[in-house]
Parts: C-alpha cells; sequence; structure tokens
C-alpha cells in the first residue's frame, strides 16, 4: 500500500472519528455551558467540513505531494489522548459532561491543522 | 516553498499537541476535589438554643418553616473533609434564599420588619454565599497555568472564609425570627 494511498486513509479515518467525538461531545446548553464556545466549535466544525470537501473532490483527479502519514496518526493520537483524558476527567468534575464542549475546541484546531496540510499536499 | 509550509504546520501540530495534553495532565493531577470546612462549635451552641427556644412556642406555619431552615442549617454544618461534588448534588439550587417567600407569607412579615432588618439583603448574601463555595470549582477543567499557591492554599482559604459569613448569616437570620415569635411577632394562626 504505497504512502498516499494510506494517507487518504487515515486522513477519512481522522475525519470520521472527528465527527464522531464532535456528536457525541455535543450537550445541551445549560447555565453553566460556556455558551461563547458552542458558536466558535460550530464554525471550526465547518471550516473543516470545508476542507475535507475540497481534498476530497480535488485528490480525486490529482496526487498527493510528500505526504507523511505520521500526522494523521500523531492527530489521531492526540484526539484519543484528549478524550481519554475528558471521559476520566468526568466523575472528578462537580457539574459532569460541561467539559466536553471546551476539549472539542482544541481537538478541532489541530484537526484544522490537518486539513490545511492535506490540501496543501495536492499536486497542481 | 509548499513543502516548508507543511513542515512548519507539521510541527507546529506536533508541540500544539504535546502542549495541550501536558497541560490536561496537571491541571487533572491539580483539581481540587475535596475541601476542610468547618463550622464552630460557640455556632452550634447557638442553633441548639434557638431550637430549643422554638420548640417551646406554638407550633404553627410559620415555626415549621424557621424549623426547616433549622434543619438546612444542620445539614449543611460541616466539621471536615467534604466532597464537593457530593455537597454541589446534596445542595443545588437550596440555600436560604429558596425558603424567603414561605418566610414572608407564612410569618406574615410586613414590609417594614422585612426593610428594618434587611431582611431581603441577608438572604441574598447567605444564597450568593452559599452559590460562592463551588462556583470557583467548577470551571476547574479549563486549561489555566494558575499556580500552585493560588489552587491549594488562596482559593480554600477564601471558600473556607466565605462557608464562615455564610453560617453567620444564617445564624443571624434564624436568630431574627425565633426573637420575632418569641415576642408574640407576626404568628401565622
Amino acid at each position: 500500500m504505497n504512502n498516499q494511498k494510506t494517507f487518504k486513509i487515515l486522513y477519512y479515518v481522522a475525519f470520521a472519528v472527528t465527527i464522531l467525538i464532535y456528536f457525541l461531545s455535543s450537550q445541551p446548553i445549560t447555565i453553566f455551558g460556556s455558551g461563547m464556545l458552542i458558536p466558535l466549535n460550530f464554525i471550526l466544525g465547518v471550516i473543516c467540513l470545508i476542507f475535507v470537501l475540497i481534498f476530497t473532490i480535488k485528490a480525486k483527479k490529482k496526487k498527493l505531494n510528500n505526504v507523511n502519514i505520521l500526522f494523521p496518526i500523531s492527530y489521531l493520537l492526540f484526539l484519543i489522548i484528549v478524550s481519554i483524558i475528558a471521559v476520566l476527567l468526568n466523575s472528578k468534575l462537580i457539574i459532569p459532561y460541561i467539559h466536553y464542549n471546551y476539549y472539542i475546541s482544541f481537538i478541532l484546531i489541530n484537526y484544522l491543522l490537518l486539513n490545511i496540510y492535506s490540501v496543501l499536499s495536492i499536486s497542481k | 516553498m509548499k513543502d516548508s509550509i507543511k513542515k512548519i504546520l507539521f510541527i507546529i501540530s506536533i508541540f500544539y499537541s504535546l502542549v495541550v495534553i501536558v497541560l490536561m495532565l496537571v491541571n487533572s493531577a491539580n483539581m481540587v476535589t475535596d475541601i476542610e470546612l468547618y463550622d464552630t462549635d460557640e455556632n452550634r451552641v447557638k442553633l441548639s438554643e434557638y431550637k430549643t427556644q422554638l420548640s417551646l412556642l406554638k407550633q404553627n406555619d410559620c415555626t415549621n418553616v424557621v424549623n426547616e431552615m433549622i434543619e438546612y442549617y444542620e445539614q449543611t454544618s460541616y466539621n471536615g473533609k467534604v466532597n464537593l461534588k457530593e455537597m454541589y448534588n446534596k445542595n443545588y439550587g437550596k440555600s436560604f434564599l429558596s425558603f424567603y417567600m414561605e418566610v414572608r407569607n407564612k410569618c406574615s412579615l410586613t414590609d417594614s420588619f422585612t426593610e428594618d432588618n434587611k431582611l431581603a439583603t441577608k438572604f441574598l448574601i447567605e444564597m450568593m454565599q452559599s452559590e460562592e463555595l463551588y462556583q470557583r470549582y467548577i470551571f476547574q477543567y479549563e486549561i489555566k497555568i494558575k499556580d500552585n499557591f493560588m489552587r491549594n492554599i488562596a482559593e480554600p482559604d477564601i471558600t473556607r472564609i466565605e462557608y464562615k459569613i455564610n453560617k453567620e448569616v444564617e445564624l443571624e437570620i434564624i436568630s431574627m425570627l425565633v426573637d420575632m415569635l418569641s415576642k408574640g411577632g407576626t404568628i401565622n394562626e
């Protein structure tokens, strides 16, 4: 399996896991919820989705140049570790679940970096 | 040019991931989950006296409400380590302020009595101090580089002071109401 194919597979796995984590973490707004983070996460999500669409459309016809499969792997590791810490923290917190929306923004920022990298890798 | 931007993005992502994970772990390790709160023996003795005084009066709706407030005081009178989550779950939405309208109606408190004794203010202070006890610990999950002194010494100290004020205000309110009832004040027949 060549580097390009592996990168694409890992990229879409990262996309699927990110979407799953995003929807699992979206809690109803509570009085203690940080209201500002919900629009921020939504905006980040939309931007990432646009990048995914651009990548999907362009990468069908063109090759990827010099892709490093460590990037999606490191992102997936980061996502898994952050999710595990967030789940373990849940029992310690006074009000459970409200921290998920906060931590998802860190995940989406890192995911945005991966998306920019992926789109830049598409050859002209 | 593109390749160098891609390398920079990868390095930034790795650095960012490490920083976020380390900060999350440090934050989690430094989280305050228990706090030591002490109500004084002097307060407990006074409360016991008010309870005795109240039991000697004719029982009615007003005395029942004051008894409920005394019961609430007793339930929130701590003498050692308290788990913040358990405290929050037990007392969420409760404070003396939740008794305010009942006290006003069942004890037929007049506006002048309420104003002269600044009753509304005292109930509000009590409610705010009750909320403050755990408010600062609710958002502990936020990644902030707080120094050890703030988290482990200063903030718990502030919480203990707020708790002390909270108990004193509660006792003052109970004392005022028992005193009013003892003088035959506004008893609801």
